[in-house]
């Protein structure tokens, strides 16, 4: 019954292009060029055709159109996810959500927002900073990414160390399921009984089929924010300097780390003032009451100036505490500078053992000779090592990919996890089984079912398929049984 | 104490079923050796649901012997119930049968607590008043405050769904779950999340588990992420005699005043709080310094609406926390809207049970900014008359996008009026998700309306 096509046959090609009209398809090579790959560049596929629906009946018609035909679909959202998680690999119908815009509505009284998936992320906090309101989760694409897709990746951002990741401030969804059936699970309001679905559509990674509009809870902006920029003779002082902040019991909204490497191609791109000598710096934000604030940034200088901070710097105004978070969040941007290519692992360790993977993380570079810069969420122990190469020497991508997976091992050794916010995608797949035995993947599956049953949606993503090399080797601590 | 066994090695020997009731029902399929068994002092009787009494009792002490009392109960497709504190065992649709309750309580270990990372992972029978102490030795703690926490466990905690006064400040369980051990009803254990505080490999499937009253699988080891322990804590209580709408409102206001109060919480009916009826408990945690600019802004608020705030002690905070559970009641619900309407809401409760009689009452608490409402009802005998409210309320509550539960009932009256909405569409994808986690459906058949 339910035979997986490949390919698009014509009939749907015509089907599809009666319900969006010409707008809304792309099928010239030119046109389908552009969504070979998202932020991940090491695999590209192009896909056979490219939708554009506007509304979630358009989407709910395409669906049940593919699902018809047997044909599988991947989701895009803006396309600057970072582990191959809209490859279109596996499914030749690529359903991309930038046609869907628009805010459907801003309930400020009772703190809610409704907006369509392919409304970027920082126009909801736009839409709403006139009131004092805005939305946390502030992934570093957040100029580009859609709420769709955060929904689909669970985005973080460097406040998430403070206020939580996407799940924490998303109330509802409507999702498409792959037969075109829409769903509204969560809404408006907190607590919907019965089974929390929303929990696991948020970061399915669009296995569970297309969500389309997306509910949030806006927080009130805080009266204060203080950021505090702490220069450090290395990394391993910076990382010390972490663990004693959160071991003192204070909760900064952020803590991002910045090494050399990476300091250095920011400077030279932005101009900030950074100070290009020192081996790594921290950006520290605390925010709440203007009472609150003062006593934890005093207690916060007293520690870092203990743990010999060679020079600690306060943001004097609003306009320099945004050109702080600018340099930082387009630091990948800035790291076009130290070489023609770039990727980035996004390992999690606990939060002590960060001296610890930065330590092996230098020894794996030095082995595999290759150059890695390191900026990250440090307050939350959640790691982005950036390993530059050059990808028309193959030897050097070869290195790279080794030297990724080796990090990755390194952060299951120390009891973390392979990914705080990016996503397993297709990037991962091989590396799942570190983290998980295979009664746990067929747990998985069997949720997964109750929402796609044939696979049809974004087929070939998180799991290994059958056939597939699947990593075996297990090196999650044994629990006693 | 919390006891701290790694549950490693132990005896192979099969777990065993509490010997049948008085009815000298045959023997357990399961044996007799191995799991502890419970005394016949403490009776069947008490963990009867819906009036259902189970034919075995088993409180297995290793994580071993709970896969393999529930490998065994699927064998011969024993209709199982698995039991935390008990406070909140009687939420949920009447069950269809019910033939093993499954006593996590013998669980109870500490896995693994890094106080320098904040996370903990402990056994899900283990309490929540040792998982305070254990923490609280570390200046830590988990800010999630359920009714009568000293009688509930982590389990119970994440498979309930409960919360408390603290949740305006710091959410529900779910946001603070990071990994969660399950044993599926075959015994298989598997997991799901990890022990770092940002983490997105695979489904986060711990979310599912909240709230799900054990109907997906057994909860038997959790991992969360906790909190340093506010500096200091104090309590203010604001008599708002115009009734519990006028309390939700002040509480409203001083969210958006910006006051950052830890709780805000209306209440009004049944037992006094501060010997206040009516009103709002406010708290502020942190530091000294902090906290007392926080209760002038208090003082200069409320002079303007010429209202006053008395301070209490912690007694009237935890006497808020646990109203819903001592209250002297059979029936209550927990309902969810929107912020802005929960207080008018809650206000028409009242009024509609007052006309019921001298006698009726309700007891209301309300968490405004979250437009969270728990009520208990007392001196209405009718369960027709209940039925009513009930059927009433919800839609009223569905019409605004809210849903409401009936989460304590006797049994005719979970009949008449049913314990859950109809979740429309939705409801269709959880019965599927139930059908592929259960297949035979022997975990709380029946708790969720569609799950068989």
């Amino acid at each position: 019954m339910s035979i997986t096509a490949r390919s698009v046959p014509a009939a749907l090609v015509k089907e599809l292009s009666r319900i969006l009209g010409p707008q809304g398809l792309v099928t010239s090579e030119a046109g389908r060029y552009v969504y070979e790959c998202d932020g991940y560049t090491l695999t590209r596929a192009i896909p056979e055709i490219v939708l554009l629906p506007a509304t979630t009946d358009e989407v709910s018609r395409c669906l049940n159109a593919c699902y018809r035909a047997g044909v599988p679909f991947v989701p895009r959202g803006a396309g600057t996810g970072l582990s191959g998680g809209c490859l279109p690999a596996d499914a030749p119908v690529m359903i991309c959500t930038s046609r869907m815009n628009r805010i459907l509505s801003i309930d400020l009284p009772n703190r809610r927002l409704t907006a369509q998936a392919g409304v970027v992320n920082l126009a909801i906090t736009n839409a709403v900073k006139h009131a004092g309101y805005y939305y946390p989760p502030d992934p570093s694409s957040q100029a580009a990414c859609t709420i769709g897709g955060n929904v689909a990746e669970n985005s973080g951002g460097p406040h998430t160390l403070k206020y939580g990741v996407t799940t924490n401030h998303v109330l509802g969804v409507k999702l498409v399921l792959p037969d075109g059936e829409v769903v509204g699970i969560g809404g408006e309001v907190e607590d919907t009984f019965g089974y929390d679905l929303l929990g696991v559509v948020v970061g399915c990674e669009g296995t569970f089929g297309i969500v389309t509009e997306v509910t949030v809870r806006l927080e009130r902006t805080a009266a204060a924010a203080r950021t505090l920029l702490a220069i450090f003779e290395s990394v391993d002082h910076a990382t010390a300097a972490v663990s004693a902040i959160i071991a003192a019991g204070i909760v900064p909204a952020a803590i991002e780390m910045m090494d050399r490497l990476i300091i250095e191609a920011v400077e030279a791109a932005y101009h900030f003032g950074f100070p290009t000598g020192a081996g790594a710096v921290l950006i520290v934000e605390v925010d709440g009451l203007e009472e609150a604030v003062e006593s934890e940034v005093e207690k916060i200088i007293a520690l870092l100036k203990d743990l010999e901070a060679r020079d600690i710097r306060t943001a004097a105004t609003a306009e320099e505490r945004e050109a702080l978070w600018r340099s930082r969040k387009r630091a990948f941007g800035a790291v076009g500078r130290l070489a023609p290519n770039y990727c980035t692992q996004d390992g999690v360790v606990p939060r002590t053992k960060l001296p610890e993977i930065l330590r092996r993380i230098e020894e794996i570079g030095k082995r595999h000779s290759l150059r890695i810069a390191n900026v990250f969420h440090a307050g939350d122990g959640n790691i982005h090592p950036i390993l530059l190469y050059d990808e028309r020497d193959p030897d050097q991508v070869a290195r790279v990919v080794a030297a990724g997976r080796e990090i990755l091992r390194e952060c299951v050794a120390l009891g973390g996890s392979l990914t705080g916010e990016h996503g397993i995608g297709v990037e991962k797949i091989a590396e799942l089984g570190l983290l998980f035995e295979e009664a746990d993947i067929e747990w998985m599956q069997a949720v997964r079912n109750a929402f796609d049953p044939l696979r049809r949606a974004n087929p070939g993503k998180i799991f290994p398929t059958p056939g597939s090399c699947v990593e075996s080797v297990n090196l999650r601590k044994q629990a006693p049984a | 104490m919390m006891e701290s066994e790694g549950g490693a090695g132990g005896p192979k020997n099969r777990p065993a079923f509490e010997p049948p009731g008085p009815d000298g029902e045959s023997e357990s399929p399961l044996g007799s050796a191995g799991c502890e068994l419970l005394r016949a002092a403490d009776p069947i009787e008490a963990r009867a649901i819906d009036s259902l009494k189970p034919r075995w009792v088993a409180r297995p002490k290793t994580l071993g012997e709970l896969s393999e009392c529930l490998r065994h109960a699927a064998e011969d497709k024993l209709a199982t119930v698995a039991i935390g504190g008990g406070n909140f065992i009687d939420l949920g649709g009447p069950l269809h049968r019910y033939d093993l309750a499954l006593v996590t309580t013998g669980l109870g270990g500490v896995i693994d607590y890094q106080p320098a990372d904040m996370t903990v992972t402990v056994e899900a029978g283990a309490g929540l008043g040792a998982l305070a102490d254990l923490l609280g030795a570390r200046g830590q703690w988990l800010p999630i405050d359920p009714p009568s926490p000293e009688h509930q466990t982590v389990g119970g905690l994440i498979a309930a769904n409960l919360w408390g006064p603290c949740r305006v400040s710091h959410g529900r369980i779910r946001d603070f779950l990071l990994g969660l051990r399950v044993a599926l009803p075959d015994g298989t254990l598997v997991r799901a999340g990890g022990r770092v505080v940002k983490n997105v490999a695979g489904y986060d499937l711990p979310k599912l588990y909240v709230g799900s009253l054990g109907t997906l699988g057994v909860i038997v080891e959790a991992t969360m992420k906790v909190q340093p322990t506010p500096e200091l804590i104090r309590y203010f209580v604001v008599d708002t005699e115009a009734g519990v709408a006028a309390a939700a409102s002040l509480g409203l206001r001083l969210a958006e005043e910006r006051l950052g109060p830890f709780i805000s919480a209306a209440f009004s009916g049944g037992r006094t709080i501060g010997e206040v009826e009516c009103g709002l408990l406010v708290g502020f945690a942190g530091s000294p310094r902090q906290v007392s600019w926080q209760v002038d802004e208090l003082g200069k608020h409320l002079a303007h609406d010429g209202l006053h705030a008395r301070e209490v002690g912690a007694e009237a905070y935890r006497c808020l926390r646990d109203k819903p559970l001592r209250e002297a009641s059979e029936v209550a619900w927990r309902a969810a809207l929107l912020p802005r309407l929960a207080g008018g809401f809650a206000a028409a409760m009242a009024e509609e049970v007052d006309a019921l009689g001298r006698a009726a009452r309700l007891s209301l608490v309300v968490i405004p900014d979250c437009g969270s409402i728990w009520a208990t009802v007392e001196g209405v005998e009718s369960i027709e008359a209940l039925a009513a409210l009930t059927s009433g309320w919800r839609e009223k509550v569905r019409r605004t996008g809210g849903d409401l539960a009936l989460c304590r009932a006797p049994l005719e009256l979970k009949r008449l009026a049913g314990v859950w909405s109809n979740w429309g569409p939705v409801a269709a994808l959880m019965r599927r998700l139930k059908a592929e986690l259960d297949p035979e459906g022997i975990l709380a058949p029946g708790r969720f309306g569609g799950g068989r």
